[in-house]
């Protein structure tokens, strides 16, 4: 039976107040809070770092290739990655002198790597030959420059002056 | 009438918000205790209302009551959750089927206050509307704005909820209490909006 003061029965407020008075809700940390400090840093370090690694990426290639055009670096890259290819073709070539270290016959070509086919040549010249050269030179030398030989007292007792 | 937290809140303030959790958590947990029956759903819920009210809280515009806000986003994640709920529970009726019925747990049973179970029992947007009215105390031009109703639904469905709690409580033998009861309307709107049927 409809009742306008007691709609659904007599008492139903008291006891849904004490029914709903007894549920002691948990104290916990708040979820939102949680949220708030967990979010923020984490969601803005992905776009942070990526940035960062485009920004030094960007200031290298310039730096290396001295030109801010990126269809540079892409050339430079790309030649660079092709002379890293072709590297240990190049470096079985024979050492000029025995002088020579292994290790700075390989580390020819990639010093010059745009001139690969040239590496063979371009260990004879000066460098490592010119100690052999020297003492050959230096008397040579003794008649047409007096003041750069170094062994001056020899050459002076001459026959003709005595 | 209980203090519903009529106190002033910045959009977007941090403070304001952490005190807003305080005044209203309590509350809003107890609603949702009493629309779904279970304290780790009620707890739940009520965390997950208050994570998206936050989200939302640049948004929020003081017109409205911040607690009646809560509750909106609160109610709705609590009918989503019936839902749902009832949905695996047809699962599990359709599994069960030829199977002898098994019996509820004595344990649940005892601790489970009648009056919550027939709350449990009805829709989630009637005992909604019969927790805001008879125990936060709203009147329905405040349900409805809590709910994004409109005041003539909100009559509707206390009337409603009201017939089907008088049932459930009717055949559970509880309908009769001892003390006197207190006039369960206490708005100016106390008969216009039960009339309907």
């Amino acid at each position: 039976m409809w009742n306008r003061k007691h709609p659904i029965a007599p008492g139903f407020d008291w006891r849904l107040k004490v029914a709903l008075d007894r549920i002691k809700p948990p104290s916990v940390m708040p979820r939102y809070a949680m949220a708030r400090t967990a979010f923020t840093p984490w969601r803005l370090a992905p776009i942070a770092l990526a940035g960062a690694a485009t920004v030094l990426l960007a200031l290298s290639a310039t730096a290396a290739t001295g030109s801010a055009n990126p269809v540079v670096w892409s050339q430079r890259a790309a030649s660079t990655i092709e002379a890293v290819g072709h590297a240990p073709e190049t470096s079985p070539s024979p050492a000029p002198s025995p002088e020579r270290s292994p290790n700075t016959v390989r580390s020819a070509p990639a010093a010059a790597p745009t001139h690969a086919p040239e590496s063979k040549a371009a260990p004879k010249p000066a460098t490592t030959d010119h100690p052999k050269e020297s003492p050959r030179q230096t008397p040579t030398d003794d008649h047409s420059d007096q003041s750069s030989s170094k062994p001056s007292p020899k050459p002076s007792p001459t026959p003709d002056d005595h | 009438m209980p203090d519903r937290g009529q106190e002033t809140y910045q959009p977007g303030s941090r403070e304001d918000f952490d005190r807003l959790y305080r005044s209203a958590y309590p509350r809003v947990y107890r609603t949702l205790a009493a629309i779904l029956g279970d304290s780790a759903e009620a707890e739940d819920c009520a965390q997950d209302a208050f994570v998206k009210a936050y989200q939302a809280w640049n948004r929020w515009r003081p017109d409205a009551p911040a607690e009646a806000w809560i509750h909106r986003i609160a109610v709705n994640r609590a009918i989503s959750l019936r839902r749902s709920a009832r949905l695996r529970s047809v699962g599990e009726l359709l599994r069960r089927l030829g199977r002898p019925r098994g019996t509820a747990d004595p344990a649940h049973v005892a601790t489970q206050p009648d009056l919550l179970t027939a709350l449990r029992s009805i829709p989630p947007k009637l005992a909604a509307a019969i927790v805001l009215r008879h125990y936060h105390g709203y009147n329905n031009r405040e349900i409805a704005a809590a709910l994004g109703v409109s005041e003539r639904t909100i009559g509707t469905r206390l009337s409603q909820a009201a017939a089907r709690l008088r049932a459930v409580l009717e055949e559970s033998g509880t309908t009769g209490f001892s003390l006197e009861a207190r006039p369960a309307l206490s708005s100016e709107q106390d008969t216009s909006s039960h009339v309907e049927p």
